[in-house]
Order: structure tokens, then sequence, then C-alpha cells
């Protein structure tokens, strides 16, 4: 039996959000869009009033942070234990001394300039800028209180639209049947528009309107990062948004896109990256150790990878 | 003393060791067991590629997997 689905689109976070929601709350469904702003406003980099922009100047000084921040920066530190470093919230100043310091969305309207003068780091300067990171953040549980070094910043933009996602899943009740597609950072819950889960297509990196493959999941989050789209030249190099930590630049991945199917969005948008960084064969072996994990990694020589369980998701 | 006659063995005992626990961390940090055939199948990561160099790929598409796009779809990955 077809459900109506209720479909709404709006923009935030840079892109497109995309809800259907089939049998719930047509009043819980409207508060998403208010939830994403909520949480750009907590979250984003580029937005100069941000929580997030006011944490990261406050200098080496405690900082009192909002449920939402505090949980995010929390929930990010962990997966920078979880994957010693490989998905590092803290790569700000790396992400701006590349040229990624502003939205994609400017940076794509500034692509026709040259690098006007910008210059590549010096390996000191990349020393300077990962001697403290991740692992200097203390956190103060009873009082919602952050603190980190003066030169330590956090950008969220590697987990924050996975984390919104799953935050806006869990606003439309328990196991809602409903999909939440934010710019391809999704998670699809209960069985779907006809009881048969819901369909997602892999977007082909190299023909963005071709498909590689279509899953069929239900409960669970789908993510999809490459280097394909965003990236940029700066002087004669070109770069992408995904860093290597190991060499403080864009990551040299024989991959250019992962998918990754997960428990969560958030797992899911994190190993992507993670996976993506790590290349074809750390990649892999990364997502086949975590229960409930598949991906379907795409080379840039165009072959198509995929870890032991995903044909599971094959429609 | 017993204790002092054999100290200098018992030293060069935990040199060996100590040596030998680091190089099998080390063969563990450069290559962790294979865990299934299809990861163990894969090149290496390219070291020596540029920053960025897997960008500008120039493809026409990926190579189809053998479960081709399906009729039915609620909605798509994006790269980002």
């Amino acid at each position: 039996m077809t459900t109506a689905a209720e479909a709404h689109e709006f923009p935030a976070m840079g892109g497109t959000i995309e809800v259907q929601a089939i049998a719930c709350d047509l009043r819980e469904v409207e508060r998403v869009p208010a939830l994403f702003e909520r949480h750009e406003q907590a979250m984003s980099r580029f937005r100069a009033d941000s929580e997030l922009n006011a944490l990261n100047a406050a200098t080496g000084l405690p900082f009192h942070a909002s449920p939402l921040l505090f949980d995010v920066i929390d929930e990010a530190i962990g997966w920078a234990c979880v994957t010693d470093g490989t998905f590092d919230p803290t790569v700000i100043d790396v992400l701006e001394e590349i040229g990624y310091d502003r939205s994609f969305e400017q940076l794509e309207r500034l692509a026709a300039r040259s690098s006007d003068g910008v210059r590549a780091p010096t390996v000191l300067e990349r020393k300077h800028a990962r001697k403290a990171g991740w692992r200097n953040i203390s956190f103060d549980f009873d009082r919602s209180l952050l603190a980190m070094p003066a030169d330590v910043r956090i950008d969220l933009g590697g987990i924050g639209k996975g984390y919104t996602v799953d935050r806006a899943i869990e606003s439309l009740g328990a196991r809602p049947n409903a999909m939440i597609n934010a710019s391809g950072d999704l998670y699809a819950s209960g069985d779907g528009p006809d009881g048969d889960g819901w369909y997602v297509g892999v977007q082909d990196p190299f023909d963005p309107d071709a498909d590689i493959v279509t899953l069929n999941v239900n409960d669970r989050g789908v993510a999809t990062s490459g280097s394909l789209r965003r990236n940029w030249l700066q002087g004669d190099a070109r770069y992408h948004h995904l860093i290597d930590t190991r060499t403080s630049t864009s990551a040299a991945s024989d991959l250019v896109a992962v998918t990754v199917i997960a428990l969560t969005a958030t797992h899911a948008d994190v190993l992507a990256k993670t996976a993506f960084v790590l290349g074809a064969r750390a990649g892999l072996r990364l997502i086949e150790r975590f229960d409930g994990a598949e991906c379907i990694a795409v080379t840039a020589d165009g072959n198509v990878l995929t870890s032991t369980g995903a044909g599971e998701y094959f429609a | 003393m017993k204790f002092k006659k054999n100290l200098p063995a018992k030293i060069g005992a935990l040199l060996a060791s100590v040596a030998a626990l680091l190089g099998i961390w080390t063969a563990v940090r450069q290559n962790p067991p294979a865990t299934d055939a299809t990861a163990a199948a894969v090149p290496a990561a390219t070291a020596s590629a540029a920053p960025g160099s897997s960008a500008a790929a120039p493809r026409r598409s990926a190579t189809p997997l053998a479960a081709q796009p399906a009729a039915k779809r609620h909605t798509r990955t994006r790269v980002s």
C-alpha cells in the first residue's frame, strides 16, 4: 500500500534540505526548518554571530556552551578519538590556509578569480597549526563548560549536517516513517512510502545526473563524501575540503567518492569523510570494523569498490 | 650476588623484548591485517599524488555495479 508522503524542501546549511514524512505529526514536520536554523546558528563557522564562532573567539577561556553545541562537540571529539585523529574537527587553520575560508557557495562565486597572491603555508606554519588540537579540549559536563587552548578552533562542517539530520528525525517521534536528506547526508527511518523501505540513489561522482546503484534502506543513515564537488584552485594547486591530518592539506586519496550506510546519519557522515581520507585500502578496512556500516567507494580511475555487506542494501 | 651476576643478560633480554614489541607495533601500524578479500584486492593509496589531485580526474562515469539502479527512487545522495 502506498501512503502519501508529506514532502518539503527548504534551504539550510548551504544546500537544500528535503523532508519526506508519512503519517507523521504535521506540526512536528513543520518545525524541522526551525530546528535546522537553530543548529546552523549554533554550529556554522560562516556566520559571524554563531555560537561556534563565539567559542572559537574565547581565546583559551572557559566557554559556557549551549547543550546543543556542547553535545555536538562532544560527539565530534569522540569521533576524533575513535579514528585516532583522522577525523579532526580542529583543522580549521588548514582549511583557511588552503582557501576554504568562506562558505563553498561564496568560494564558487570567486572561483574565476586567481589566487590573488595567497601563498601556501610553510612546513613550520603547518606544524604550528597542528601542535594543539582535539586532544587539548576540556569538557566540564556538570557546568556545560568547554575549554581549549587559544590557538585551537573548531569546525563542525564534517559532522554538523549528519548530526542535525539525526536530531531532526528524532524530533518526529520514535521510529517515524520519514526521510530527511540534507544535501546528501540523510537518514531513512521506518518502512518508507510503500512499506518496502526507502530507495536511495547513489550519485555517480563523474556524472552527477546518473546513479551508480540504488540502495534500499530503512533505519539507516547514508552519506557521501568526495573531492569532485567542493574543490578549488589556489595558485597552481587544486584543493578540496577533506583534510588529511597527516599532511595538513587536502587528502591525496585514490578515491573520488565514498558513500557510507550506517546506524545514524552522524556515523555515515563522519565515516564517509574518514574513509575517503584514508583511501581505498585502509578506508574499506575501517568501514569493515564498524558494526552496521557498509560502503561503496569510487576510485579515481572509476572502479567501484564495496564493503563485504554492502550488497545487502542494493535494490 | 646472583641478581647482579645476571643483570647484563636480563637487561639484554629486556631490550630484545622491547625491540620485538616495537617491531610488531610498527608492522601492525603500517600493514594492518586484511579483513576481507575486497579490501585486500584494492591497491594502496597513491601517496605521491599532489594535494587534491583526485579532484580533477577525468572520467565519464564510474564502473557500473552488478546491481543496476532501480526504477524506484525516493531520494539520492550527493557528493559533499
